[in-house]
């Protein structure tokens, strides 16, 4: 709840021990959807191609390649047939990291959190070949205005990286992400589902704490066929404030993005209210998620790493 | 309940509590928290705060807290006492019943012990005083005032105005009980400039200050109290009802004409209670017993307002002065009334001289009289006898329309001195003595006849003379020096005046020339004036009579030579105060006044000097003493009253009950401020979230 100490990672390292890396090498980012990739993969496609696998059969054309004609076929039926195969093609994984001021909260962390877990599932996205593009909810502040104090701009998305190589652009950037100042998730989530970066993966870790609602956003990623999931991250303290001596007395609470204040008196009834309105929200996500057939799950700041990628999205089936 | 300041309470309570409340709606004090987002607490809040202000104070309990540490600030400002009446005004009199009868030991304290009546008056009026508004900036009526004036008989302010609690306390503390009779006139003269009504201009009549009184409610003369119908008089009944007394309501002594050796002693007693009751009477002599005799008083009529009445009759053989006393033995609630004192003079046979011309009817009474000596002469007879001092063997002289050219016997225009100074019953003639003064009205004098006379006094005890025609009055003026016997149509007609030594009673009319010879009473009166006059003693009483009471003053005049006087005042188991001795100056006519009397029982007045036939020696010292006994039967019978009648309408008592267990809160107030303060803290400190 309260603004965490900061803690900027300087390396992948920082982020993912290197036993934990060993193991995320065994996983592979699945989805419940069969996309269309641009290259050549691991995975398969819909389109027919070059793969081993057996798709199906079609009446020969001019034109086409006599490497695929179904001798057997022809031998039985006379008739030539083309034999069709399945294309093993790559996987697009979009990973959008929330870096506005509201995860720079909790203790631990909501952003640290955040970054683990995009660094892991980049890390799993490189070294199966997918192509990992990694964009943030966020703006920072252009350097040549800098003086201006007022122009913003959003952070560079790093595009359609692909293999281990690509794993220094990564951290680079990974490590680059300061949290604050404020974001606009849905003008994001537009922006992206306007870039046609390709169908996939999408991976959003956010606290969803938006004021102009998250709904329209994820409207706009669903709507564009990605494959969303969404991790929703929220620190201990705003769980539970009192539990955690986070906060106590009469208060006046600034919120970390756009300043707005709020005065309040921790009593019961309040507490009560409160608990009662972050369970509604989170199972409003939820429930909005299940509808459009998007995979959520709610975790604390707290919850180590490993046991959200080995534990969690396993299960989930997110990760295989 | 009582307020004492409720006006500062109410307002600083108009500024403090919504400042309070004010300083919680800003609430300035507020730490500044960052927090991730405010969303859901805003959410939280508008759905708490939905559509009252004042949610936002709800269930605070620290402001709960400071709000009640407020008020009760305020309440302890405000001064409340809790009590059955309020404090009565700004300005009161209260006015303390200091008579015999609130010396009954009947009231009870707080605690349970029994107290005398006017110990509860009081605790009471001390509460009263503790429950005036005191004094405030910000109230307009100014702080509450008091004067305090204690009354029996006579009546003192004991305390002028003031608003000074302590003084008023200590003042009233100081009271002492007297053995006097109760009347309310004299405290109403000195009350009356502030409790009478007042001419306010344009408002017309208005209340004076208020009447706070307590006393058991046996007031005689509650008509003199005057007061605007509007005004406010409180009356606080002290006093059990239902408490039992028996007392001694009258005690004289006879000597028989025929056999003056001999002497009775007449004790009437009264007592107050419905059932008859057993009483051990004890008669003492020079202090020692003589005679102890049971009475079995009859019960008390309350419906007839009838006193069980009852009477002891004691007979001696003392030819000599002795002093009587006598005593109740049974005990009761009011010990002031159970003994009573009289000094009984020596036996005496009189001599009697009738000086007249024509003396017909009053030789042929006084002549039956079975006197020791009776001699009729002429006026020049007398004069002449007197010019020679040989008048001196004659206790009492009877003039018939005469009076001795008395100049040339003495130049101070007195009487002719006769034994013990000088009896006279004087016929027909205004004699030379002090306050009375013949008038010379030309022709015939009209005829008149009397109006009133004072049957009480012993001349006309048993011969009321009242509708007498006199055909031949002479007119006379008589001054407050005086005793007005007996009035005309025209004025005084009967007289009874002294002039150093002499006592004369003066009838402005000669018998002969009224029908009243021939009355029956016209024997009884002589016979009764002539005893009167010779027996009575040098102080002025009649034989027997009870002297002083208490209430009176004493007023004597002493032997001629007498220096050096001094008054021994008695004990008092009443008021607490021992035996003293005060001096007294002497009057340039030989008298001596003190009073008045407060204590019941035997003064003794000395002096260096010569002795009166009737006063002792003592060391060097002549004394007389002097008995003043309570024998009042409104003080003895003591029951208390609930109501009593003024001439604007009765007044009930206030529950006395209520009065004095006015309590002062407001330390307990603070303290609970206290207690909740610490409370307070504790919570804070804690963080006690609720």
């Amino acid at each position: 709840m309260l603004r965490a100490t900061p803690k900027h990672p300087q390396s992948l390292a920082d982020l993912l021990d290197p036993a934990l890396m060993s193991r995320l090498s065994q996983l592979d980012v699945t989805s419940r959807k069969v996309f269309a990739g641009k290259m050549r993969g691991e995975r398969k496609s819909k389109r027919r191609g070059e793969s081993v696998e057996f798709a199906e059969h079609r009446p020969y054309t001019i034109g086409d390649d006599i490497r695929y004609i179904d001798w057997n076929i022809y031998g039985r039926l006379d008739r030539l047939f083309l034999k069709l195969f399945l294309a093993d093609e790559d996987l697009s994984l979009g990973i959008l990291i929330d870096t506005t001021a509201s995860m720079d909260c909790g203790e631990p962390s909501k952003f640290h959190f955040a970054q683990q877990a995009a660094a892991a599932f980049a890390y799993i996205g490189l070294v199966n070949l997918n192509r990992v593009t990694l964009n943030a909810i966020g703006n920072i502040r252009a350097e040549e205005n800098a003086a201006d104090g007022d122009e913003l701009r959003a952070i560079t998305p790093l595009r359609n990286l692909r293999g281990r190589r690509r794993l220094a652009d990564v951290e680079r950037w990974m490590c680059a992400l300061d949290p604050g100042g404020t974001g606009d998730f849905t003008d994001t989530a537009r922006r992206i589902a306007l870039s046609r970066t390709g169908r996939g993966v999408m991976l959003v870790i956010s606290d969803f704490l938006y004021k102009d609602g998250y709904e329209q956003g994820l409207r706009y990623l669903s709507g564009r066929g990605f494959d969303l999931v969404l991790i929703q991250v929220l620190s201990p303290q705003e769980v539970d404030p009192i539990g955690t001596n986070a906060v106590a007395g009469d208060l006046r609470f600034r919120d970390a993005e756009d300043g707005e204040k709020c005065e309040v008196t921790l009593a019961a009834p309040l507490m009560k209210r409160y608990k009662a309105g972050l369970t509604a929200y989170c199972d409003q996500l939820r429930e909005f998620c299940s509808r459009r057939d998007i995979t959520m799950m709610a975790v604390q700041s707290d919850l180590p790493i490993d046991t959200l990628l080995l534990d969690y999205m396993r299960n989930r089936g997110v990760l295989r | 309940m009582t307020w004492l300041t409720p006006g500062l309470a109410g307002v600083i309570a108009a500024i403090a509590v919504p400042l309070l409340v004010l300083l919680y709606f800003l609430k300035l004090r507020r730490r500044e928290v960052e927090i991730s987002s405010t969303l859901l607490w805003a959410k939280s809040i508008k759905d708490l705060q939905a559509n009252a202000p004042f949610q936002k104070l709800r269930r605070n309990l620290l402001l709960f807290l400071q709000l009640l540490i407020l008020a009760l600030m305020l309440l302890a400002l405000a001064q409340p006492q809790w009590s059955g009446a309020a404090g009565s005004g700004a300005a009161s009199v209260i006015m303390i019943d200091r008579s015999a009868s609130m010396a009954t030991l009947d009231a009870q304290s707080e605690s349970g012990e029994s107290i005398t009546r006017l110990e509860r008056a009081k605790r009471e009026a001390i509460a009263f005083v503790d429950r005036m508004p005191e004094r405030s900036l910000l109230s307009s009526g100014g702080p509450g005032q008091a004067m305090v004036i204690a009354f029996d008989g006579d009546a003192e302010v004991i305390q002028p105005y003031t608003s000074n609690k302590a003084l008023l306390r200590d003042r009233i503390t100081n009271i002492r009980a007297t053995d006097s009779p109760t009347s309310m006139t004299a405290a109403m003269q000195l009350a009356a400039p502030y409790v009478r009504p007042r001419n306010v201009e344009g408002q017309g009549l208005r209340p004076g200050d208020a009447i706070v009184m307590w006393s058991d409610g046996n007031v005689r003369d509650l008509d003199t109290v005057r007061l605007h119908p509007e005004s406010l008089f409180d009356y606080h009944a002290v006093g059990r009802v239902g408490t039992h007394n028996v007392g001694i309501t009258a005690l004289r002594a006879e000597r028989p004409f025929d056999d003056p050796e001999r002497a009775q002693v007449f004790v009437a007693l009264e007592h107050n209670g419905t059932d008859p009751i057993d009483v051990d009477v004890q008669l003492e002599i020079d202090g020692r017993v003589d005679g102890v005799q049971q009475i079995r008083l009859p019960g008390a009529d309350p419906v007839n307002k009838q006193a069980g009445l009852g009477g002891v009759v004691f007979r001696l053989e003392r030819s000599t002065s002795v002093l009587v006393r006598i005593v109740i033995l049974t005990p009761d609630a009011l010990a002031a009334d159970n003994a009573a004192d009289l000094v009984l003079p020596p036996s005496r046979r009189l001599r009697v001289a009738l000086v007249g011309e024509d003396t017909l009817f009053l030789d042929a009474a006084l002549s039956r009289l079975g006197l020791a000596q009776y001699d009729v002469m002429t006026p020049t007879q007398f004069m002449k006898k007197a010019k020679h001092g040989a008048i001196d063997d004659i206790d009492v002289a009877v003039l018939s329309a005469w009076r001795p050219d008395a100049e040339e016997l003495d130049p101070s225009g007195g009487l002719p001195a006769l034994a013990r100074g000088g009896r006279y019953l004087i016929f027909g003639a205004i004699p030379p003595l002090p306050g009375v003064r013949a008038l010379n009205i030309e022709g015939e004098p009209k005829p008149t006849f009397i109006i009133t006379s004072q049957r009480e006094h012993p001349v006309f005890r048993h011969s009321p003379i009242d509708e007498l025609e006199i055909f031949k009055p002479i007119a006379f003026t008589a001054s407050e020096q005086v005793r007005v016997l007996a009035r005309s149509t025209d004025g005084p007609i009967v007289i009874e005046a002294m002039g150093g030594d002499v006592r004369a009673i003066v009838l402005g009319f000669d018998p002969a020339e009224t029908t009243w010879v021939f009355r029956p009473t016209f024997p009884v009166f002589l016979a009764a004036a002539v005893r009167y006059l010779g027996e009575l003693s040098d102080t002025g009483d009649e034989l027997g009579e009870t002297g002083l009471h208490p209430g009176e003053t004493l007023s004597m005049i002493l032997p001629r030579g007498a220096k050096s006087v001094r008054l021994t005042i008695p004990a008092s188991p009443t008021s607490g105060a021992g035996k003293r001795d005060v001096s007294l100056e002497l009057t340039p006519d030989g008298r001596v006044n003190f009073g008045p009397l407060r204590t019941g029982g035997l003064y003794e007045l000395s002096w260096a000097g010569p002795a009166g036939p009737s006063d002792v020696e003592r060391n060097g010292r002549a004394v007389r003493i002097i008995p003043a006994n309570m024998t009042n039967r409104d003080e003895t019978l003591i029951d208390v009253r609930d109501t009593v009648t003024l001439p604007t309408g009765a007044v009930t008592a206030q529950p006395a009950e209520a009065t004095l267990t006015a309590t002062r809160t407001w330390p307990w107030l603070l303290l609970g401020a206290l207690v909740i303060v610490m409370l307070e803290w504790w919570i804070y400190n804690r963080r006690v979230y609720v």
